[in-house]
């Protein structure tokens, strides 16, 4: 009897361990506590070394698998007693950084992790990177191998680049790199109207984007490294690179040839374009799901925008949201699904747009946000994170959502708003 | 007047070298009008710098450099300057009953002698709410129904083009009802 139920048990939440939209809060008996040191010399800028500092507290923070001490601590790199075991905290580790500028403008961070229980030096490690203003990538760097050290799931997502448009004035818009919290910032594109910036391929080393500075949009795509683009459509109306297959052969858009807006599949080599959607309203904002073989997107067939799905080649629409009045973006990574939803009034406040996590296995539903304008999700490439744009008070934000752990932080963006991003 | 606007068509496409005149130039595989110029930088993704190409607008298509061009700048801004906007109800992309009217007024105008050798750009325009991806769906669907109310009211189909701009071309940049309720709109450009 024990047996049988032991069976149903395992069965059971082996079920649920494969979708990702159960709630799963980490089970870490307790998060390693850790304190981030500065044992830079004194004569190195001492405004940067606390910006290195925030950036490494943020990025602790946000991986969700540590416990982080705030405070700003400065030590010898070399360590004394107090420094390597500093008992009054309590800690599990110590992280030591001493920072060096060298004259051809590389910037070396020597990292040590000691044992604050043993007071030990577990492992040191030189990392360098050739840009002062790329500073951010570097904490993000030894965040991310940190975080393998402990064998805690990897948060490699923070070493990607995002690519994000900004309006700054009417008609008028920006394209630019940055990392995750906007620390790091390179405007590749300005002057005139253009937006939807998508990465072209895993590597990050080409993007597409619309130009709506000739007569039509126009769809072009840019090398980063040499700053050559290269024309690939044009389209009346309206013209968006929504997303590009995992081999980057494929991309799909929406446009509208002939005044209405419709989804195409757009094959990178043989430049043909395929026809997904047809319908005389709105279809828009297509994702590849299941091995690219069908294609999520945005509608308003039912006479409100809603998430549905289509496989490429055939006529048949299926709808994927039975929640909702109002649900007009969504992305998707291999079965997950993720959507944003207008909500009436709650105690939240007025009219808010939220974030919902979907299976395209199951009929499980999980809301992500509650506050504010949630808007425009984007998974990152291990499906448990999303990006999302979020509005409040004026001002627009880049949101991050660990869903294992059910946290999400926000980096606002100073200037101009944030009209889409990728990464 | 029809022998003047003539006059001057001829004349600022002679001075212009017929730029602005095929609207498939995008589709020869050229920038056309595009007004966007490349700066390259090299660039690495691990250690240098990125790079990317900076578009500035800062080609004039010879508009206002002559006289003939400028007499037809005047004659299109006065004429844009009668056109009425449209404006539309929350998330819909249907032509309000009261704003019938002004499309009729405006497919009257835009087929008196003084403006019906011009070009039509219907531009559709969203408020701040929602994604800005649908919002260019749904400002292209309100061009597109402006564009099927002129045809009706006898504008001819092949002197319209159509545009979205999404949220990208507030009115007004207010956060309230009011604010909203004027950039939900579809606006006229003229083009020679």
């Amino acid at each position: 009897m024990i047996k049988k139920l032991l069976v149903i048990v395992v069965l059971v939440s082996s079920i649920f361990a494969y979708d990702a939209t159960v709630e799963i809060v980490k089970k870490m008996d307790k998060l390693p506590k850790i304190a981030i040191q500065d044992g830079s010399l004194t004569t190195v800028d001492s405004i940067f070394r606390k910006k290195f500092f925030k950036i490494l507290v943020g990025d602790l923070r946000v991986s969700s698998h540590f416990d982080v001490v705030d405070e700003y601590l400065i030590s010898t790199y070399d360590g004394t007693i107090e420094e390597n075991f500093m008992s009054d905290k309590n800690l599990d580790l110590i992280l030591r950084y001493n920072i060096i500028f060298e004259y051809d403008g590389t910037i070396i961070a020597k990292i040590k992790l000691l044992n604050a229980k043993n007071g030990q030096v577990d492992s040191e490690k030189i990392y360098k990177i050739s840009k002062e203003n790329r500073y951010p990538f570097l904490a993000h760097k030894i965040v991310v191998e940190l975080n393998d050290k402990i064998g805690a799931p990897s948060v490699k997502w923070m070493e990607q680049f995002v690519i994000f448009a900004k309006y700054t004035d009417k008609k008028k818009s920006e394209i630019v790199i940055s990392d995750y919290t906007l620390s790091f910032q390179k405007t590749v594109v300005k002057g005139g109207l253009n937006i939807f910036p998508k990465w072209a391929n895993k590597q990050q080393n080409s993007f597409y984007y619309t130009s709506y500075n000739g007569i039509k949009p126009t769809l072009y795509r840019v090398d980063v490294r040499t700053g050559k683009r290269k024309r690939i459509i044009s389209s009346e109306g309206m013209l968006v690179c929504s997303d590009v297959s995992k081999d980057g052969t494929k991309l799909l858009l929406t446009m509208a040839p002939n005044d209405q807006a419709d989804i195409y599949v757009y094959d990178v080599k043989t430049e043909q374009l395929e026809k997904v959607t047809s319908y005389s309203g709105i279809d828009v904002n297509g994702a590849f799901i299941d091995k690219d073989e069908r294609v999520v997107f945005v509608s308003d067939r039912l006479g409100y925008p809603n998430i549905f799905a289509q496989k490429i080649g055939s006529r048949s629409v299926e709808q994927m949201v039975y929640h909702g009045r109002n649900n007009n973006s969504v992305s998707a990574l291999d079965n997950y699904i993720v959507y944003s939803s207008r909500e009436k009034k709650s105690e939240f406040g007025a009219k808010t747009f939220n974030l919902y996590l979907i299976s395209t296995k199951t009929d499980y539903i999980r809301q992500l946000t509650a506050t504010g304008k949630n808007l425009y999700p984007r998974f990152a490439d291990d499906s448990e994170t999303i990006m999302f744009i979020k509005y409040y008070n004026n001002q627009s934000a880049l949101g991050i959502i660990r869903l294992n752990t059910n946290k999400s932080y926000h980096f606002p963006l100073k200037v101009g708003k944030i009209q889409s991003i990728d990464w | 007047m029809k022998l003047l606007l003539a006059s001057l068509t001829l004349a600022m496409l002679i001075f212009t070298g017929c730029s602005q005149k095929n609207p498939d130039v995008d589709m020869t595989g050229k920038d056309g009008t595009s007004m966007e110029k490349k700066k390259e930088v090299n660039a690495d993704k691990k250690a240098d710098d990125l790079s990317g190409m900076d578009a500035n607008n800062g080609t004039s298509t010879g508009m206002d450099k002559n006289a003939a061009a400028s007499a037809i700048a005047e004659a299109i801004a006065a004429l844009e300057k009668d056109v009425n906007k449209i404006y539309f109800d929350f998330d819909k992309y249907d032509i309000r009953p009261d704003m019938e009217i002004e499309i009729r007024s405006n497919a009257r105008l835009l087929n008196a002698t003084n403006a019906r050798d011009f070009s039509i750009k219907v531009e559709g325009n969203c408020d701040e709410w929602g994604t800005d991806e649908y919002n260019y769906a749904l400002g292209l669907k309100r061009a597109k129904s402006v564009k099927e109310a002129l045809v009706s009211f006898g504008v001819s189909p092949e002197r319209i083009m159509i545009v979205s701009f999404g949220e990208s071309n507030p009115e007004c940049t207010d956060s309230n009802k009011a604010c909203w309720d004027k950039n939900r709109r579809a606006e006229f450009k003229l083009l020679p």
